[in-house]
């Protein structure tokens, strides 16, 4: 019975230090694409290139597709997403982050399970309503915000028609 | 006129919904700023042609 007992606590030991270092990772990530964020919007204002956020992309469009940490993204708590809210703001000159950055993100946003409490903690919705109005995004983008825009509002409206019935 | 993008259609909503769209999508104001400057620019680029 212990034998077929421990080999069960060991995984689950494993599996608690597993998520603690993912927590880890994705609060470290989370501080570097705020300052990212700062570090870009002084760029500008110097005239110089903002190349900050972008040199982070590659790691946090591999943490948004890596199903593993999905929980721990979308928790309230960790707000990982108000980050990323970040990455997509404009800038202070009024300019759009790299395509590169809109590409990436908004191809995941679209795939990732984001549920009511993680957008009201994070005001992503905002940024992502804001693409919808603006004449900068290139079709392909607006066309992603406009789709997260109805898929975020359907269970809101869903739950007025329902109380109509 | 302003390209008012996307608009949610609010008739028939009761105040909870509403609020619950505000609270997720913002009142608007949150990159007013940023569609203003990009209006301005867009005047600017007319006015030059």
């Amino acid at each position: 019975d212990d034998a077929l007992k421990n080999p069960t606590k060991r995984r689950r030991k494993n599996d608690i230090d597993l998520e603690a270092e993912l927590d880890e990772q994705i609060a470290a990530l989370k501080l570097a694409m705020e300052q990212a964020c700062i570090n870009d919007n002084e760029a500008r204002e110097k005239g110089e290139a903002a190349t900050h956020k972008l040199k982070l992309l590659p790691q946090v469009t591999s943490l948004l597709n890596r199903t593993a940490a999905q929980e721990t993204m979308l928790d309230p708590e960790t707000n990982f997403l108000q980050a990323v809210r970040y990455f997509l703001e404009p800038l202070n000159d009024g300019s759009l982050p790299a395509y590169n950055i809109q590409r990436d993100i908004f191809n995941a946003l679209v795939k990732l399970p984001i549920q009511k409490d993680s957008l009201l903690s994070s005001g992503i919705g905002r940024v992502v309503f804001y693409y919808t109005k603006s004449k900068k995004p290139v079709p392909e983008i607006k066309r992603m915000a406009e789709r997260l825009v109805g898929e975020w509002s359907r269970p809101v409206l869903k739950r007025t028609d329902d109380y109509k019935k | 006129p302003k390209d008012k993008g996307l608009t949610v259609d609010a008739t028939g909503l009761d105040k909870d919904a509403l609020d619950d769209m505000e609270a997720i999508f913002g009142n608007g104001e949150d990159y007013d700023w940023a569609l203003e400057l990009e209006e301005a620019e867009d005047e600017r680029n007319r006015e030059a042609q």
